[in-house]
């Protein structure tokens, strides 16, 4: 396991040295999440799916004036994509780098950057997968359903009615593609210092990893205390 | 420095793990009870803005399905339920409504005099003066509407507005 994954860290180095541009790799990774997000409104998220969704609190009135809302601020939302991934880019940043400062390997926060947004193409993935299912396997009936679509996650291992809300998001956080995302960001470490690949695992799990589940416990208490 | 920052960050991590998993236990546990409590009418106590007397659970006609609303006069949704219970008064008429609400009286009679509620046998207003409705039924905002049998069984609640043909459904279910 160890072998493929040094393997096929070496092919992407070398890709990577080959054709990677930190600009150019931000406006297309942020292109192809604006579509993502275009496509599931305009063909999953219809009228149809708003009016099941909320039938039963509000009326058609004030449906139709909430359609009326995000038509007029959908848009708005789209731009500040770039904004919220600079953000989080810079959030995983710092705490790879809070690491850094602590045990002294200096890494250099612009290098931790990068590689926090290199691994979150890993997440592009299940959103993909999330579009392809809801255009061509299944039809939305509810946003409840398409926002419980977590495929490969612990939360798609229960039914949806047997899971509390509070514990919907640890659960959905839960899931392959987020270890993908641990391996990527520890192959990303080993390139930039003269670590083995299990140093550098080893550092993900002690500050990124470490970081997710305060946060995800810190969500669990708000989402009790705020409700 | 970096010593004292490898014990510091640790202890902060576990320190606020603890605290919050401690919150979040607590939580569960006060709304469990809290489920639990509401599955049959809960007894409550709050003050008949009209007669100004105490007002409570066993004042309510055993024999009917029951709809409590916890409402507030300024609230936009209470304000647009209050319109369509009003429109659809008559199908109303079989079940006994309590609006309750944190408001003053004064605030609460006029609400029911604008909506066309007040007058009706079977519509009583309730005034919440110790603000203890969500201690009672759990953590509400305005509007919730409970609806329970004629048994005093909860048959469904509701968070926030509530479409009126729903009421209804429930309440004749």
């Amino acid at each position: 396991m160890d072998t493929i994954i040094i393997n096929n860290s070496n092919k992407l180095e070398t890709f990577l040295r080959k054709h990677y541009k930190p600009n150019w790799f931000f406006v297309f990774f942020c292109f192809v999440s604006i579509l993502q997000s275009f496509i599931l409104n305009k063909f999953v998220f219809t009228n149809d799916v708003f009016y099941k969704s909320y039938s039963e609190q509000l009326t058609t009135e004030k449906i139709q004036d909430l359609l009326h809302t995000i038509s007029k601020v959908k848009w708005f939302v789209y731009s500040l994509t770039p904004i919220l991934y600079i953000i989080k880019f810079t959030i995983v940043a710092m705490v790879l780098a809070t690491g850094d400062l602590v045990f002294d390997y200096k890494m250099g926060f612009r290098k931790l950057f990068q590689i926090a947004m290199i691994a979150e193409t890993i997440f592009l993935v299940p959103q993909s997968i999330k579009l392809i299912w809801f255009l061509v396997f299944e039809n939305a009936e509810t946003i409840r359903q398409v926002g419980s679509f977590e495929i490969l996650s612990i939360y798609s291992m229960f039914n949806e009615q047997d899971i509390y809300d509070w514990l919907r998001y640890p659960f959905s956080l839960a899931n392959i593609f987020e270890l993908t995302y641990w391996l990527i960001l520890a192959i990303g470490i080993k390139h930039i210092t003269n670590f083995n690949f299990n140093k550098s695992l080893k550092f993900v799990l002690s500050t990124y990893v470490s970081a997710l589940f305060l946060w995800a416990v810190f969500v669990v208490f708000l989402s009790l205390n705020l409700s | 420095m970096r010593k004292k920052l490898k014990i510091l960050i640790p202890t902060i991590f576990i320190l606020l793990i603890v605290f919050m998993v401690y919150k979040i236990s607590a939580k569960k546990i006060q709304e469990l009870k809290q489920i639990e409590q509401i599955q049959n009418l809960p007894s409550f106590s709050f003050s008949n803005i009209n007669t100004g007397k105490v007002f409570t659970d066993k004042d309510i006609e055993q024999n009917k399905q029951k709809l409590i609303i916890y409402f507030h006069p300024d609230c936009e949704f209470c304000q647009e339920q209050a319109t369509g219970i009003s429109k659809k008064i008559d199908d109303f008429n079989s079940f006994q409504l309590l609006f309750v609400s944190p408001a003053d009286s004064v605030a609460i009679k006029s609400f029911s005099n604008k909506y066309a509620l007040s007058g009706h046998q079977n519509i009583v207003f309730l005034e919440d003066k110790d603000l203890i409705f969500s201690t009672i039924f759990g953590k509400s905002g305005v509007p919730s509407s409970f609806i329970y049998n004629k048994q005093g069984k909860l048959v469904k609640e509701f968070r926030g507005e509530a479409n009126i043909d729903e009421l209804l459904k429930y309440l004749k279910d």
